[in-house]
């Protein structure tokens, strides 16, 4: 036995190599995997290396635009008095702070009016491959993150949480091929799943052909499947393709939230919470009936 | 005594290599447009472990380097292993056929290499109905990642030489503890 185990020890780890691969190969199921024990070993040594990284690059852009600010300020100021000087240069000092507290603001009066629980967290990394858009945030367990947890900013819908170790968290962005959103459209309520296409856009799925569906409706969130709230503005019709023939139509969707600039979200803590004031009209016929993609709502 | 010692531990120190270089990738490239310039490191690791590992170890090693990328990615569990360990036994296989020793060949392994990548998530994706949209994506990327993945390999392989030897790793380097061994037992 022995002997034969050495004579084909190349066949056998050839085999092993091609087999472990397939055998761990689950595109089918959308299912998020969870974190296993090795998974979370690694993360305790690359996450404070991600959050370091990005913490550094957040200083040294800070940085430099505020001395850049400081030398027109400079410039200027070789024109103006003393005392309008010493202002610009608070003002420069401020402006950084002032942004943040815009932004801070933003997502405040979004709470309030949403009228949601959730917590606020930063954006250290993206996907190592840019075929998938996930990022991580730098709060996870100990916050109070769960996996599917809907995440959201001001301005929209921003994606799932995907899986979480205690102090990082892994969204998996609408943007993604593995991610589906119910939504139902504004002006017409018309209902539709809207899945990631390319880095900028995503596509509105199983919408019949006599949908009411316009370029610049906007897109809401329906509630349903119990992920992300009802109301959450999810992103815009860019383009109604309808063919002569056939059952559906093709409708691509820019999203609400910039995602070249997405720096904080917030995590939907109360995922029972309602989010519209002003509660979406009941249809008593429901349209489509849209098929459903795994976990994601 | 000691390069054994630091043979041994090259393994482990190659992963946590690759570790803080994934992290750096994914948080050092997280800005945009930067995102679709951003170097695969564990590509040219895996290209390293073809070339100058053995094939078992190769084999584990890239094994290893893709569930690394796994647990940073958010894509369906098993896809980096599959394309991983087909661009390490593509390699393999292609060395068999063609001498790899120049700096400069390596390097061209290297963008055939990256082209090769892409070309797989695309057909993995594609067989799973999942590539959407995705061959444009390949379209506009392939380029810019076969190039910058070329640029940096010309760096990164440099480093690893350097790691190699240090961890008394590389061809020299065996020899030499080879004969010190044969020193030790007096032969």
């Amino acid at each position: 036995m022995i002997k034969y185990l050495k004579e084909y020890r190349f066949y056998i780890t050839l085999f092993l190599f091609l087999l472990i691969p397939v055998v761990a190969l689950d595109t089918s199921s959308r299912a998020p995997r969870d974190y296993r024990f090795y998974d979370r070993v690694i993360l305790a040594v690359t996450a404070p290396i991600q959050t370091l990284i990005s913490w550094t690059l957040e200083q040294g852009v800070d940085l430099t635009q505020g001395y850049l600010y400081l030398w027109n300020v400079k410039q200027q100021n070789a024109r103006l008095f003393e005392e309008n000087r010493k202002l610009l240069g608070q003002i420069a000092n401020l402006n950084e702070a002032q942004n943040e507290n815009t932004r801070l603001r933003s997502i405040l009066n979004f709470q309030e009016k949403m009228k949601l629980e959730t917590i606020v967290a930063r954006v250290i990394a993206k996907d190592v491959s840019t075929e998938f858009r996930a990022v991580r945030l730098n709060r996870g367990e100990l916050a109070g993150i769960k996996k599917g947890m809907a995440v959201i900013t001001y301005e929209g819908v921003v994606g799932r949480v995907l899986r979480v170790t205690d102090h990082t968290a892994d969204v998996v962005t609408i943007l993604d091929l593995l991610s589906a959103v119910d939504t139902v459209i504004e002006r017409s309520r018309s209902r539709g799943v809207v899945e990631g296409l390319t880095d900028e856009l995503c596509q509105l799925k199983f919408t019949l052909r006599t949908d009411d569906i316009q370029v610049g409706d906007t897109l809401l969130s329906s509630g349903l499947g119990g992920v992300f709230p009802r109301g959450v503005a999810v992103g815009s019709v860019s383009r109604v393709k309808k063919k002569q023939f056939g059952i559906t139509q093709e409708v691509e969707v820019k999203p609400a939230v910039d995602f070249t600039k997405l720096e904080e979200v917030m995590i939907v803590l109360d995922q029972k919470a309602e989010v519209l004031e002003k509660p979406l009209p009941v249809k008593s016929e429901p349209k489509v009936e849209p098929k459903k993609k795994g976990a994601a709502a | 005594m000691r390069s054994i010692f630091l043979r041994f531990f090259n393994g482990p120190l190659f992963v946590l290599l690759v570790a803080v270089a994934l992290a750096v990738q994914s948080s050092l490239f997280n800005s945009y447009p930067l995102w679709y310039f951003q170097p695969d490191f564990v590509l040219i690791a895996v290209i390293w472990c073809a070339l100058r590992r053995t094939f078992t170890e190769g084999g584990i090693l890239t094994l290893v380097f893709a569930l690394l990328v796994e647990t940073h990615s958010g894509a369906p569990r098993g896809l980096f292993l599959s394309i991983y360990m087909s661009i390490f036994l593509g390699i393999r296989v292609f060395s068999r056929f063609f001498v790899i020793s120049q700096f400069a060949s390596l390097l061209l392994v290297t963008l055939g290499a990256a082209i090769a990548w892409k070309i797989l998530v695309l057909a993995f994706l594609a067989a799973f109905d999942l590539a959407g949209a995705q061959s444009y994506h390949f379209l506009i990327t392939v380029l810019p990642f076969a190039g910058i993945e070329g640029l940096t390999g010309y760096w990164a392989y440099k480093a690893l030489d350097a790691f190699d030897r240090s961890t008394t790793k590389s061809e020299r380097s065996r020899q030499l503890i080879e004969d010190e061994l044969l020193v030790e037992e007096g032969i």
